[in-house]
């Protein structure tokens, strides 16, 4: 399978997108990462 | 008949190791990504080349499923004058660094018992630790067909100008 690469933005779509990265953080972003967090921690590594 | 969900305290996890023998091992369900490909033939050398290191995820010994992740990046081209108003640095920048997901499959008898919900939300932790250490702004991942809900679910959205492709490329920020 060819690895594909991932989108160069430009113009609108390049504005369009900068402006929801830099954006504060939703409520559901934060709470995605908190989750993510305890999963982490919760699945254990083989050793 | 519906089967208990998988806890992520009940999986384990380790790296792809040149002794795994992986052709028992079936994702295949909606596999258009090539997933069954990928982890029997191909992970091995991604990993060899430093392209990628997929995880192998067990649940009571057996592996029910994987990912591998590798570094990448999203570059923005043209809009300076546009990005230096958005950004309250005025840094203009050109590429945002970012975790790629490049491959995550779950065993077709291990579907809908949020094993991939479990190996994702991993991933997207060991985004966040390595943002820490490296910088990186984004986790990102090229989805298809019913893989791009999945990852909606999460928390994805889709890039710009891929809403109508069959290929839609999706980033989350690390907040």
């Amino acid at each position: 399978m060819k690895p594909e690469h991932p989108p160069v933005l430009t113009g609108k779509c390049a504005k369009q997108f900068v402006e929801r990265v830099e954006s504060a953080p939703s409520k559901k972003n934060i709470e995605v990462f908190r989750e993510a967090e305890r999963v982490h921690k919760a699945i254990k590594e083989i050793k | 008949m519906s089967l208990d969900k998988v806890k992520p305290e009940e999986l384990s996890f380790r790296v792809l190791q040149q002794s795994d023998d992986l052709t028992e091992f079936d994702c295949s369900l909606n596999d258009s990504m090539g997933l069954n490909e990928f982890i029997r033939r191909e992970a091995l050398d991604y990993q060899r080349e430093k392209l990628g290191v997929t995880y192998l995820f067990y649940y009571r010994n057996e592996v029910v499923g994987f990912a591998t992740l590798a570094m990448s990046g999203i570059e923005i081209k043209e809009a300076p004058y546009l990005l230096s108003i958005i950004l309250p640095s005025k840094i203009r920048i050109r590429d945002y660094p970012a975790l790629l997901i490049g491959r995550l499959g779950t065993r077709n008898d291990f579907r809908d018992r949020h094993v991939g919900q479990n190996i994702c939300l991993w991933c997207l932790s060991t985004a966040a630790e390595l943002c820490k250490k490296i910088g990186c702004k984004l986790v990102i991942v090229l989805t298809e067909g019913e893989t791009a809900k999945f990852y909606g679910k999460v928390g994805f959205e889709i890039f710009p100008r891929y809403e109508k492709r069959d290929r839609k490329w999706m980033y989350l920020k690390i907040p």
